[in-house]
């Protein structure tokens, strides 16, 4: 066995001694991921938006009321809201009490004013200690209150001939006045036809080039490939800062000065540390992106070659920590600089606010830089964009700037080993 | 006679205008255990250091074994053991994984290592805690241990610098008879000190160094015998110096060695006859008398004789 792959075992060995720096490593990532799924709302598994818990007091009960209350429950309207009727007095005790998002009441004549064309009011009571939910009830009953006023002017003439038919027969109306209602809304129909089918206006939906995919990628996944490789970056930059700064212990206790002037070489001795930090990075990259993929809902097949690919990248960043450290004249001077390089790269990089979100220049500035460039790679293996093919060449830029920064690092370590 | 393993011809450390190391020359037998002795900042770690290939030498040569340390780089470090001032020790790992890492550093391996791995534990008595982590044990130990990874690989030259500092009496005592042995067992043994008795009682050969430079070399007996039968004796108070040393030079086969304004130290032959006449001529100097010592001829008075200076400055 050569010393590097010794050098490797001895390193993780010293590293599994000492579980609770690993495990704060991890935490890193993981509390972000964690924060970030609480606050998006994210309990594991299948994400489901939250819905408006509407209450609605029908105090008019016809046939006209009927399909408004109906409409908040059918449909894509559905999805976002769970109905309940209760009466006004029930519904504003339980507003009070915040137990539902807001109170519609639907007053007494609400069906014929719609029949009669005259201005009626629906009283929509908001819970105050919610801020979006109710605000989702206003404006869907804005629009359907827009939308019943158009129904009025399209068939404007059916509803005279109600109106008329009520004023002759009360609620008897005859067969012969359904017919002419019958054929009324027939023409009504047939004359708003050409502007509703299909719809003189066409809405275009697009998604964001940030979050599609072959599958189309729900809410919370995007959120998760929005957020979370620059958070994985983040934590392989503190564990790298951390990892490379081990090389002031090795020569503030004279063991590196010792492993100089062994045979084996000291690029032998950075090989393997380097070597522990892959396997340390790719250990910590698995565990944030599964508990990503636990939070997030991403594809857990994606999640080994993420990894692999956050490990190689991480161990770049070591190596270039690594040798920064071994230019800085004392450990404190080592950890200002490294922090001072690494920080403004994780910021324009993509780490502390994501590429897709930023100012376009910016993004194109942040793409180029070396975590950028990486993490762009590893959003692209997470939206399965890339896969080990795709990914082979730019992992063999980074196994030779890897190589070029080791043998820089380790020429540098033997100068410095007779002054350590 | 035996083979020569360390050689040192001329060799010279500069760092800037500060001359670390000033062109000395030496060589160590095997077998043999050479002292290197002097006070702190006298070179004795930059010339380890340059015999190790640590730092580059500003010029002179240095040969392991025959190997040049500079063209023959890995041969000469192949016979090569350090043990250094600090404790260079992985802590959080065990004495055993401590001493295998070593000894694979030197490239031990598979059976071969762990012979070396369980006599090296035996010989520092450590065996019966070699699976703890050193950061576990006493100083003594780590001390001991820190002995035990310079020997692991049984290199026929072994450099010590100053490896019983910060050590209790009884811990030094076994490393001191660690040295012996090793230097029995054939070893060429190079050990810098600045504790004199330690240079007495271990070292075959010494060269005492100051400045750079080595001011004095040879046997115990060959040392004693630039001294005399001198003794050293040291005034302190309130001295002319000008005044003080007209008047001291009448006195007989008086030599001064070191004259301040606090401080005086004479050598001469049976000085406690000649405390009368000291004291005498220092009244007559107009010096204000505060403390006097006698010392009888040692190192420690052959290196103030040499250098005007304590060891331990």
């Amino acid at each position: 066995m050569s010393f590097a792959w010794i050098t490797a075992i001895k390193e993780l060995k010293r590293r599994m001694r000492e579980p609770a720096t690993f495990l704060l490593w991890l935490a890193i990532p993981l509390l972000v991921c964690l924060l970030l799924g609480l606050a998006t709302g994210s309990r594991g598994g299948k994400a489901t938006p939250p819905r408006v818990h509407l209450l609605i007091a029908d105090e008019d009960a016809t046939f006209l009321s009927g399909m408004l209350v109906g409409s908040f429950s059918q449909g894509a309207l559905g999805d976002f809201f769970r109905v309940e009727n209760v009466d006004a007095a029930e519904g504003q005790r339980r507003i009070e009490r915040g137990q539902a998002s807001a109170l519609l009441v639907i007053p007494r004549g609400f069906g014929q004013a719609l029949i009669d064309r005259r201005p009626t009011r629906l009283k929509l009571v908001k819970n105050p200690a919610q801020r979006i939910l109710p605000e989702i009830a206003e404006q869907t009953l804005e629009i359907l209150a827009d939308g019943a006023y158009y129904l009025q002017e399209i068939f404007a003439d059916p509803l005279d001939m109600i109106r008329r038919a009520q004023a002759r027969s009360g609620a008897d109306i005859s067969d012969r006045d359904v017919a002419s209602v019958a054929i009324s809304v027939r023409h009504a129909i047939g004359g708003a036809g050409r502007y509703l089918f299909p719809p003189a206006l066409e809405v275009n939906v697009t998604h964001p080039a940030s979050s599609s995919s072959d599958s189309g990628p729900d809410r919370m996944t995007s959120i998760g490939l929005l957020f979370l490789p620059g958070m994985v970056f983040m934590g392989l930059f503190f564990t790298s800062q951390s990892l490379s700064e081990e090389i002031w212990l090795e020569r503030e206790h004279g063991t590196l000065a010792r492993l100089a002037i062994a045979p084996s070489s000291l690029l032998a001795v950075l090989s393997g540390k380097l070597i522990a930090a892959f396997v340390v990075l790719g250990l910590l990259a698995a565990g944030a992106l599964g508990g990503g993929s636990l939070l997030f809902d991403l594809p857990a097949a994606r999640i080994p070659l993420a990894a692999a690919w956050s490990a190689l990248a991480g161990t770049a960043l070591v190596a270039l920590l690594l040798l920064l450290q071994l230019f800085a004249p004392n450990a404190r001077a080592g950890s200002v600089l490294t922090s001072l390089i690494g920080f403004p790269l994780l910021m324009v990089g993509g780490s502390f606010f994501p590429l897709d979100t930023m100012p376009s220049f910016l993004a194109t500035i942040g793409r180029l830089t070396p975590n950028g460039w990486a993490l762009t790679r590893l959003m692209e293996l997470l939206r399965s964009e890339a896969g080990p093919v795709e990914i082979l060449p730019p992992a063999a830029i980074l196994l030779a700037s890897i190589l070029v920064l080791l043998f820089v690092a380790g020429r540098r370590a033997q100068i410095i080993a007779g002054g350590a | 006679m035996p083979e020569s393993m360390i050689e040192i011809e001329n060799l010279r450390k500069e760092y800037g205008d500060l001359v670390a190391v000033g062109g000395i020359s030496f060589e160590v037998r095997a077998g043999t255990i050479f002292g290197l002795l002097g006070p702190n900042g006298a070179g004795k770690s930059t010339t380890i250091s340059c015999i190790s290939s640590l730092i580059r030498p500003t010029s002179g040569e240095v040969r392991i074994a025959g190997h040049d340390i500079r063209r023959d780089s890995v041969a000469a470090r192949r016979h090569l053991g350090l043990v250094p001032q600090e404790l260079a020790l992985y802590e959080d790992l065990s004495a055993a994984e401590n001493l295998r890492y070593w000894g694979a550093a030197y490239g031990l391996r598979g059976r071969q290592l762990q012979q070396r791995l369980a006599s090296v534990l035996e010989a520092v008595g450590l065996a019966d805690r070699a699976k703890e982590p050193v950061k576990r044990y006493s100083g003594g130990m780590k001390r001991r241990l820190n002995f035990a990874c310079g020997l692991v690989h049984e290199p026929r030259v072994l450099l010590l610098d100053e490896p019983t500092v910060g050590v209790d009496p009884q811990s030094r005592v076994r490393l001191l008879e660690l040295v012996r042995q090793q230097a029995e067992s054939g070893t060429a043994v190079l050990y810098t000190t600045h504790y004199m008795e330690e240079a007495q009682g271990l070292c075959d050969r010494l060269a005492i160094i100051d400045h750079g430079k080595i001011v004095a070399e040879g046997d115990l007996a060959q040392l004693q015998a630039m001294l005399g039968e001198k003794d050293l004796v040291r005034l302190s108070g309130r001295f002319d110096p000008a005044v003080v040393a007209a008047r001291m030079e009448r006195i007989d086969a008086a030599e001064i060695v070191q004259l301040e304004n606090d401080s005086l130290v004479l050598a001469l032959p049976r000085a406690g006859r000649a405390l009368p006449e000291i004291f005498e001529a220092a009244a007559e100097a107009g010096a204000e008398i505060r403390e006097t010592t006698i010392s009888r001829p040692s190192l420690e008075t052959l290196f103030i004789k040499l250098t005007g200076r304590e060891l331990r400055e």
